[in-house]
């Protein structure tokens, strides 16, 4: 379990709207300095796609519940990346910013396809293995503001306050999905849900 | 039951391998692109490239606006444009395009390259029948430097060594999209054609391949919107 460290201040570029702040904690084992020396900008993605190419996955797995959306968004999230890693140089910015393009990027994506294709003869089913059990399953058919924050706060192990910044709303607000997402679970898996 | 087996869940999903390449290939494209320098020049200077410029702009619309050749039955096409055409090595390990003189297309069903508005200057033909390995394939020039379409056949790969061509098109099927398939399956409505929609990790770049009659046709597009794309794979079949 990652611990959380020294909240630092950034603004989320995604979110001009808003122009707030917020903080994400240090979690990895390459710090800022090691992906700083890096001999050039290809050898720090390469470090940084090594260090978060899963984290952006399972986002955008939990995101378009589609293997292959989520590997596209994966590739779209690191194309973007290579235009602004000139902006980013503190390592949490990176984070934070890969969460929130990653957020972005499936919305999108899920809007562009929901448009241009055409509904299928027979239903293709929403990417689960039995292998990842009830739950995985049961988060995956929530709506989807109520398993981004509990993808968020659960598995990325952010904060209200993190989380609320990166989703532009209200700390209330995240709260509250959570506290909705959390009575849904409990309905779809009984009492044994804890 | 807790929320601790939706983690165990996340845990066990990880970017394959060779995911991985792919993207960190298109991130090594991405990030090697000389930038563009602009320098600062005199007022003159800045006139006389304007005006150069506009005079290249205007030759430019010039050639645009020639009309394509047309290309009708028992036509012989020559063309001194070059092409990219792909090269699978023996030993499978690669393979690279190369720049090589311009083809010669001689068949007897063509079809004409009016039907595509984005390739104005192009002559393009892609003789479905008729069509066998002597024929060094195809057919493109792009005038615009922008679009590339080539097809290329499946006799080529196999007098090479036919596990290059599985390895392959193995490598590229895991990105199939079933929606695009049966999309553009129902667009043919021919049991004998089959047609996948293909993507590159690279923005803009579509790929799709077709098989008739066993045979497998790969097209490529680039520097084209997904949306334009599709368009152009609906007006083929």
């Amino acid at each position: 379990m990652p611990t959380r460290g020294t909240a630092d201040r950034y603004k989320t570029g995604a979110d001009k709207r808003s122009n707030r702040e917020t903080t994400i904690k240090n979690t990895g084992a390459v710090t800022v300095k090691e992906l700083q020396c890096a001999d050039n900008s290809t050898e720090r993605l390469e470090k940084i796609f090594e260090k978060y190419a899963n984290m952006v996955l399972r986002l955008a797995l939990s995101q378009t519940r589609n293997q292959t959306y989520a590997d596209d968004v994966l590739g779209e999230v690191f194309l973007r990346l290579v235009k602004s890693i000139g902006k980013l140089n503190e390592e949490e910015h990176i984070k934070a910013w890969l969460i929130r393009v990653t957020i972005n990027c499936s919305k999108t994506y899920m809007k562009k396809c929901s448009r241009d294709n055409i509904p299928l003869s027979r239903d293709i089913p929403v990417f689960i293995k039995p292998e990842f059990g009830e739950v995985y399953a049961a988060v995956l058919s929530l709506q989807y503001k109520y398993r981004t924050v509990i993808h968020l706060f659960y598995y990325e192990d952010l904060t209200i306050k993190d989380i609320s910044m990166l989703l532009g709303q209200g700390e209330s607000a995240t709260k509250m999905q959570l506290k909705r997402a959390k009575a849904v679970l409990k309905v779809l898996l009984g009492d044994d849900f804890v | 039951m807790s929320i601790e087996e939706y983690k165990k869940a996340n845990d066990g999903i990880s970017v394959s391998e060779s995911r991985k390449s792919e993207i960190l290939s298109a991130v090594k494209v991405n990030t090697t692109r000389n930038p563009i320098r602009v320098k600062k020049v005199s007022k003159y200077l800045s006139l006389a490239a304007c005006m150069a410029f506009a005079l290249g702009i205007g030759i430019g619309i010039g050639t645009i606006m020639k009309p394509p050749t047309t290309i009708g039955e028992n036509t012989t096409v020559s063309n001194t444009q070059e092409a990219t055409k792909r090269v699978y090595f023996n030993d499978g390990s690669a393979y690279e395009p190369l720049k090589i003189p311009m083809f010669k297309v001689e068949g007897e069903e063509t079809f004409a390259f009016e039907a595509f508005p984005e390739f104005i200057s192009a002559n393009l033909a892609v003789p479905p029948n008729g069509y066998t390995a002597k024929d060094d394939f195809y057919i493109a020039r792009y005038s615009t430097g922008w679009y590339e379409f080539y097809v290329d056949e499946k006799e080529y790969y196999s007098q090479t060594d036919k596990s290059i061509l599985s390895v392959w098109a193995e490598r590229r099927t895991a990105y199939v999209k079933p929606q695009m398939h049966d999309w553009i399956a129902s667009k043919i409505g021919k049991n004998d054609k089959e047609v996948y929609l293909l993507e590159y990790p690279n923005e803009n770049t579509y790929m799709a391949v077709y098989i008739v009659n066993d045979t497998q046709f790969f097209i490529t597009v680039k520097s084209v919107a997904k949306d334009k794309f599709i368009e152009i794979i609906e007006n083929i079949f």
